[in-house]
């Protein structure tokens, strides 16, 4: 027999409740005396909610389960001292069997076997008291707590009364009895019940409809009945004082009087709805977005005042309709916060690791179909975190660590988006074992020399996971490549920052809604598409594109650098290429770091769109992130740009000669700027490469001593450009030299070239730096301007905007005096 | 491929949507059936991998607010495809009498592009060959994922 409606989710709450609870007792941080008698009787009273729902709805297996676990906290409630980590063990497990067993009542599936479980609680509660408690709430029998009826409505009310709660329900209540139960449960979370007028059987058995729950003594009377009063088919309920007896001195107390009512409350202040009519209501407002693009084009076709003039108003008002509709929508990451908190606590226990889970933001609110999507790659990378990316403690104190690692979680919302983090500090990403992987898996050749972004990136590449890692490693774990797809497929992305012997974040950038969203709609060979407008950081009109000869462009010039061209007509529409002697405009966003333009037909303009999903997986379109009905009638596709990156990538994978400096660490005591100096030398040097037509191989660049505290990486040129090229640090200071002797270093070619390798040495520093500059800032813009000097030197400063912070990097860009 | 005959229950075959594809009659399960629309406003949609069936992804229309994928089952029945070669686009999905029948099935939601919609019937003779929408649809739809996501990463 399936439970009544509403039991399931108030049952999880109380779970929710429980579990929480149980691992706050275990918290590393520690309570007072007297924090922790609250903490265990709220634990005390959420096991007794759970067992008298459960009686009440006849699962009598449940209220076994929350009756054993309400006696051992019992235990503890009366003087038994705070539960050992064996207790929360049991109890945790207790709460797992708990949440089996309502999932099976909600499915009407077979119970499991809670056999193992009461077995654990009993030898726990033996333990406490001596001898197991075997006994069991039945369905009617009410749990020791509950409080004692004050008999018929004629009953007096008991001494010591406070007040009450009168509490008329639904005439249509189908089980008032239980309804009754649960508004003493309420009550009791906050004040100490005393009595119920009448007894709750009563209510069971004839057509009495009202009762009063007497209380010792409340703090907040409307608060306490404006929560009674939302609760299920509860239709009125008010906060009500004891009558005061007439004066008869002569006779028998005369009977009570009807309580007298103070306050009447409004009957709800909170409804529960089900989430597949949220759903119906958002594709309804999404269909009348539809509408009102359809209806914007005829009215800017006709030119029609009068209707324009409407149309303005049904604007307001359907933007109105949209942010209630997205607000209804949106919940708290607490639940998915608590999961996290219950697996780190596991899976440590698991790998005999001491882990201290740090959580900030708990509260952020997303949509709820994100939460639903998010936990699975939250889970895998929190695993994945504790099991990888923490160290056991031993070799943490070698290291001078704590020998407890922490583990952050950290949420906020940036923009339209919500971030996730999760950070460990741990030994980070042990780069070169990843690339010597890649190479035995063929994603790296010998030779090849990948950046230490690179190889970290290549972490997320299908297939670099395999069994044999697992068992060599831990056995457990999963494979970022699939926290990637999942993360990508709500329209968010993922990236990476690690640090050697200082841990790693993960960090997810996922959308606040699913359902409506601005996009920018592109013209692709005969195809219409939409880009999400908060992926997108310009258009741009690109001059020629750059690629082989009758192959898709691989790249474009935009602003004196060069960014990695996808070619929308082949890869979205599957047309023939375009040429890249044309002029074209294209989309440009960032993925993981590296600017990308995609290369569009026509910009058709910015507007809402309503996100539906694909029809179906189809094969070879996993590029189609969510399809939209655009204005006309007909069908869009939602780009999925860290798909398209994702293959630009591995269509284009870098050539050898581009290892060395991004693989290797500065010397100890160099600023902490200059961890990042590496992926901006590097960057600078792509550029350099480009614009002289030859590589730079920086394959033997080396860290010296540049004197007064800087150091400098040295990077020897070759070919045509015979010489080298430095990076000299000195805190925050940088100074870009070059020591050759070609001609091509004079002349304006070099301001020019100076601000091609400024930009793109601020854009590589930007990258990577650590997560404390960049931690909360909305973008990071570089610009990178340079002038000839006057002793035939270049001077370049770059700059890194961030909201309120600046970063500015000055640099000078030496040229040899004399050419060759 | 599911071959002729009558799949059904205890209170006979299920009844069938009868449909003209080529020389073929094919029947499919009235169950998933949704609407039968004639071919008009279908985004053209191509597989840049070639990872689909060559001609058997058309494009997408949508249906009464609802997006399916135009599926021309001729190649999952051993036809040659409508549309290959053909650079579709609008309403150029075909004759006057070609129609879209409208599915939907675990896989996702699709409109085939059929010659002639007969009707209905819970009789189906060894003229008709009873098939599923998974048959016809196969060689647009990916491969599932692997089903264990448990695989290792470990610096």
């Amino acid at each position: 027999m399936r439970p009544s409606a509403g039991f399931t989710d108030e049952a999880r709450e109380n779970l929710a409740a429980l579990e929480q609870g149980v691992l706050a007792l275990e918290a590393p941080d520690g309570t007072g005396e007297g924090e922790h008698a609250e903490l265990v009787a709220a634990l005390f009273r959420a096991a007794h909610n759970l067992k008298g729902m459960a009686a009440m709805e006849e699962l009598d297996e449940l209220a076994t389960v929350a009756h054993r676990m309400e006696t051992v906290l019992d235990h503890h409630r009366h003087g038994g001292g705070r539960p050992d980590a064996a207790t929360v063990d049991v109890l945790l497990a207790a709460c797992d069997l708990v949440g089996a067993l309502i999932d099976a009542a909600d499915a009407d599936a077979a119970a499991p076997s809670s056999e193992a479980i009461l077995a654990r609680l009993d030898a726990t509660i033996a333990a406490q008291s001596g001898s197991p408690d075997r006994s069991a709430p039945g369905p009617s029998a009410p749990g020791p707590s509950a409080p004692s009826s004050a008999g018929g409505s004629d009953d007096p009310w008991p001494d010591g009364a406070a007040g009450g709660i009168r509490v008329v329900l639904d005439a249509a209540a189908r089980l008032p009895k239980a309804r009754a139960m649960v508004v003493i449960r309420r009550v009791g979370t906050v004040a100490e019940v005393l009595a119920t007028i009448p007894d709750p059987d009563g209510l069971a058995t004839g057509d009495r409809r009202d009762l009063t729950v007497v209380v010792a003594g409340c703090d907040d009377p409307d608060g306490l009945a404006a929560a009674v009063a939302g609760l299920p088919d509860v239709a009125e309920a008010t906060w009500v004082t004891p009558p005061t007896p007439a004066p008869a001195p002569d006779g028998p107390a005369a009977p009570p009087a009807l309580p007298a009512t103070d306050h009447v409350v409004a009957p709800t202040t909170t409804i529960r709805v089900d989430v597949d009519r949220l759903d119906e209501l958002s594709d309804a407002v999404g269909e009348l977005v539809v509408n009102r693009n359809r209806l914007a084009q005829e009215v800017a076709r006709t030119g029609d005042l009068e209707l324009a003039t409407a149309l303005r108003r049904v604007n307001r008002t359907l933007a109105d309709l949209q942010l209630s509709v997205m607000r209804v929508r949106l919940v708290s990451l607490e639940s998915t916060v608590e999961r996290a908190r219950r697996l780190t606590r596991d899976v440590a226990r698991d790998l005999g690791k001491e882990v201290h889970l740090e959580v900030e933001g708990a509260e952020t609110e997303v949509d709820r179909s994100i939460v639903d999507e998010v936990v699975t790659p939250l889970v895998h990378l929190l695993r994945n975190a504790i099991d990888h990316g923490l160290e056991d403690p031993d070799t943490r104190r070698a290291a001078g660590k704590p020998p407890a690692g922490r583990l952050g979680l950290r949420a906020y919302h940036q923009g339209s988006q919500v971030v996730v983090e999760v950070s460990d500090d741990g030994a980070g990403i042990d780069v070169d074992r990843v690339a010597a992987k890649a190479e035995r898996l063929g994603l790296l050749r010998p030779g090849d020399r990948p950046t230490r972004d690179e190889v970290v990136q290549l972490m997320f590449t299908p297939g670099f996971s395999t069994r044999e890692e697992v068992s060599a490693v831990s056995g457990r774990g999963v494979g970022l490549d699939v926290v990637r797809s999942q993360v990508s497929a709500l329209g968010g992305d993922i990236d990476v920052v690690t640090r050697a012997g200082e841990g790693t974040t993960f960090r997810l950038r996922l959308p606040l809604s699913l359902a409506v969203i601005e996009a920018l709609l592109v013209q692709v060979a005969d195809q219409t598409w939409a880009v999400p407008l908060d992926a997108a950081v310009e258009t741009a009109r690109l001059g020629h594109l750059v690629g082989g000869v009758g192959a898709a462009p691989r790249a474009a010039r935009h602003r004196g650098a060069l960014v990695a061209a996808i070619d929308g007509r082949r890869t979205l529409a599957g047309a023939p290429p375009t040429d890249g002697t044309e002029h074209h405009v294209a989309v440009l966003f960032d993925d993981l770091g590296t600017r990308f333009a995609l290369v569009v037909d026509d910009l058709l303009g910015s507007r809402e769109i309503v996100v539906k999903p694909p029809p179906a997986r189809l094969a070879g379109l996993d590029h189609l992130a969510g399809v939209t009905v655009l204005p006309d009638g007909s069908v869009g596709g939602i780009a999925d740009l860290p798909v398209l990156a994702r293959r630009w990538r591995a269509e284009n994978p870098r050539s050898a000669g581009i290892v060395g400096a991004g693989d290797r660490e500065p010397p100890a005591g160099a600023a902490g700027l200059a961890a990042a100096l590496p992926a901006g030398l590097r960057r600078a040097a792509d550029a350099l490469g480009s614009l002289v037509g030859a590589p730079v191989d920086l394959s033997s660049s080396r860290w010296e001593s540049a004197g007064a505290g800087a150091v400098l990486l040295a990077v020897p040129l070759h070919g045509d450009l015979a010489g080298e090229v430095g990076l000299a640090v000195s805190g925050h200071a940088v100074v870009l030299r070059v020591q050759g002797v070609d001609e091509r270093w004079h002349a304006d070619a070099v301001v020019e070239w100076a601000n091609v390798l400024a930009s793109q040495f601020a854009v590589g520093v930007s990258d990577a730096l650590s997560g404390d500059v960049r931690a909360g800032l909305p973008e990071v813009v570089a610009e990178g301007s340079g002038r000839p000097g006057d002793d035939g030197r270049s001077a370049f400063a770059a700059t890194l905007r961030a909201g309120p912070a600046v970063v500015r990097i000055h640099a000078r860009l030496d040229a040899p005096a004399t050419p060759r | 491929m599911s071959g002729a005959g009558a799949a059904g229950t205890d209170d006979g075959p299920d009844p069938v949507v009868v449909v003209r594809v080529g020389p073929l009659r094919i029947g499919l399960p009235v169950a998933a059936t949704r609407a039968v629309v004639r071919p008009e406003g279908i985004t053209p949609l191509r597989d840049p991998s070639g990872r689909s069936t060559p001609g058997a992804l058309v494009g997408m229309v949508a249906v009464h607010g609802r997006v399916a994928a135009v599926v021309d089952p001729r190649p999952a029945l051993g036809l040659a495809p409508l549309t290959a070669g053909e650079d579709l686009s609008g309403d150029a999905a075909g004759g006057d009498r070609q129609q879209l029948l409208v599915v939907a099935d675990p896989l996702g939601r699709f409109a085939l592009l059929v010659d002639e919609v007969d009707g209905v019937t819970p009789d189906v003779d060894a003229s008709v060959r009873r098939v599923e929408v998974a048959d016809l649809v196969a060689g647009v739809v990916a491969a599932p994922e692997p089903a264990d996501p448990e695989q290792g990463v470990g610096p």
